[in-house]
């Protein structure tokens, strides 16, 4: 009957394109002109709001010294504690590390915040976890971190970020991860996270089983732990639909990171296909698929712009020297931000520590300062909640 | 005329139109995809590496674009009955055959409509291997899976469609949202 099957399939009709050669050309020709035409349009919008936005700037920073003259070092730093603690009670999007602004900056100083781009969590800032939520408009997971609180139970935490995390607000679907139950076990030799599911995943599409082992996975890795126990109502082991049976290895191969813009406008990183042997044993290859993209995951932006060109990376120990050429520029803070975490964050997965960056236009961007080494993040997109 | 593209579309139009169709199901919409395929690849094609197989490559770059627009497409039909509820069915499609299918006889009708009942990655497999006859490496490379997995997709594919040809009602989940 198996041979029946393929004979039969063999027999579907050979299918031709009935357009000419010259015909599909002009129609792929007049659709590059169309995209192109776009991407330019998409841009200048930007000028006029960029242009009062920085004349805004320009104002505040005019006038700001005026305002403080009169009070002592004591009393700015008061000030500034004061805002911090009413800010922190606000939920934002921009994710900067209040403590770190604290240490580094000039007490009287605003914390750079960023029209788009949702910063990554800092170690500084404790220990992260990351859950991963569904875009809708482009099936594509995006991995968010939130404050680990180390003493509540890991189940605590997810239900206290499911509760308060507003995933309707970023135009995202549920967590895969709401309908399992946790438990994070660091007594054993190798660290676990048990996943427990009320139900069997036999019926699981392709997609959903991708998201939620993908889901699993980022949570595992966030969490430091070394194996998944997968298992249905109580039982060991769960099956991810026509994958079978899921893995309960932590996968450590290396991803590039990307950034992907949502329908929202908002810019995140997202994890491109896992490096697999020789092409993730070096982190060139990573770097190289983040400059000039996949062409295998088109909704997936270069993380490293085109006008920036990386000169020279050298490994020396757990801090990596990264120096973009001469002619690279960024076109903004925000978009050297979104680069400099994204390689980070990369850099995370090859053991780098620390990383200097060299050329990149700046002496500083967001909280990092870059006449130093700075410390790698946690984990990408920190959402601060109450 | 640009010569890559030239190039391509005589070694490979055919085939890449023929993968889009048995994708997508329908005509119009391989005609837009095949362009899209060259879009894609006239864009990225400096940076193509000649180490890897040119046509997987390329098969790659349909398959990935199909899968694009099958989500969106699916999504745009049932997005408010399965809002990522998992396990739900998804409405059934009743989109009438292509005239180069009702020229053929009934039972590779049938076996068209069946293939459309499969799971994407069945159904992946199945139209690589038995409609583009490409060898299991081939494939594996295309769908960037290991061939173990191929191969057991295949054995499962086959078998889902022999006993979706014996008893057509038996839909089963359709592997895309």
């Amino acid at each position: 009957m198996n041979d029946r099957t393929k004979s039969l399939l063999s027999q579907l009709p050979v299918v031709k394109d009935e357009r000419s050669k010259q015909t599909i050309y002009e129609n792929i020709e007049k659709k590059r002109n169309e995209q192109m035409l776009k991407s330019t349009k998409k841009k200048t919008p930007w000028i006029i709001p960029g242009i009062a936005a920085v004349m805004v700037l320009l104002l505040a920073v005019l006038i700001t010294p005026g305002l403080f003259t009169q009070n002592n070092d004591a009393s700015n730093i008061a000030i500034t504690q004061s805002d911090s603690n009413e800010t922190s009670s606000t939920p934002s999007i921009n994710g900067i590390d209040s403590k770190a602004e604290q240490a580094t900056l000039a007490p009287a100083e605003e914390p750079t915040t960023f029209n788009n781009y949702i910063p990554a969590f800092q170690q500084s800032d404790g220990k992260s976890v990351v859950i991963s939520y569904p875009d809708p408009v482009s099936t594509l997971l995006v991995p968010l971190s939130f404050s680990l609180d180390e003493s509540k139970s890991i189940q605590e935490n997810i239900d206290f970020i499911l509760t308060n995390f507003p995933a309707s607000d970023y135009e995202f679907e549920r967590t895969p991860l709401s309908k399992a139950t946790f438990e994070f076990i660091t007594t054993s030799e190798n660290p676990t996270l048990v996943v427990s599911f009320p139900e069997p995943g036999d019926g699981l599409s392709s997609i959903e089983s991708i998201m939620l082992n993908d889901s699993v996975q980022q949570l595992a890795k966030s969490l430091g732990a070394a194996q998944i126990n997968w298992q249905t109502n109580g039982e060991e082991g769960y099956t991810l639909g026509n994958f079978g049976e899921a893995d309960p290895v932590v996968n450590k191969e290396p991803t590039p990171f990307y950034l992907y813009e949502s329908s929202t406008g908002r810019h995140y990183l997202v994890n491109g296909p896992a490096l697999q042997g020789k092409e993730g044993a070096e982190m060139d290859v990573a770097l190289s698929l983040m400059k000039n993209g996949d062409p295998n995951t088109p909704s997936l932006i270069p993380s490293i712009p085109a006008s920036v060109s990386i000169y020279s990376f050298d490994g020396n120990g757990s801090e990596a020297t990264i120096a973009f050429t001469e002619e690279s520029t960024f076109a903004s803070e925000e978009e050297a931000m979104q680069t400099i975490e994204a390689i980070m964050l990369v850099a995370s997965q090859y053991d780098y520590a620390t990383i200097r960056f060299e050329n990149t236009g700046f002496d500083k961007i967001g909280s990092y300062s870059l006449d130093k080494p700075l410390t790698i993040p946690s984990s990408p997109n920190s959402i601060p909640l109450n | 005329m640009d010569k890559t593209f030239e190039r391509l579309y005589d070694h490979y139009h055919t085939n890449l139109f023929q993968f889009l169709f048995y994708m997508v199901k329908n005509r119009a919409i391989a005609e837009e995809l095949v362009q899209e395929v060259y879009i894609n690849v006239l864009r990225s094609y400096h940076n193509y590496e000649e180490r890897s197989n040119e046509k997987t490559w390329l098969f790659a770059i349909a398959r990935n674009i199909a899968i694009d627009y099958l989500r969106t497409h699916n999504r745009r039909t049932s997005r408010w009955l399965s809002k990522f509820d998992f396990n739900k069915q998804q409405p059934k499609d009743d989109a009438p055959l292509p005239e180069e299918i009702l020229l053929q006889k009934e039972e590779v009708q049938t076996i068209y409509k069946c293939l459309r009942e499969c799971t994407l990655d069945q159904q992946q497999v199945l139209i690589l291997r038995y409609i583009q006859e490409l060898s299991i490496n081939e494939t594996a490379e295309i769908l960037n899976w290991s061939v173990s997995k191929v191969k057991t997709t295949q054995h499962r594919a086959i078998k889902a469609l022999r006993e979706l040809v014996d008893d057509p009602s038996n839909h089963q989940l359709k592997g895309v949202l």
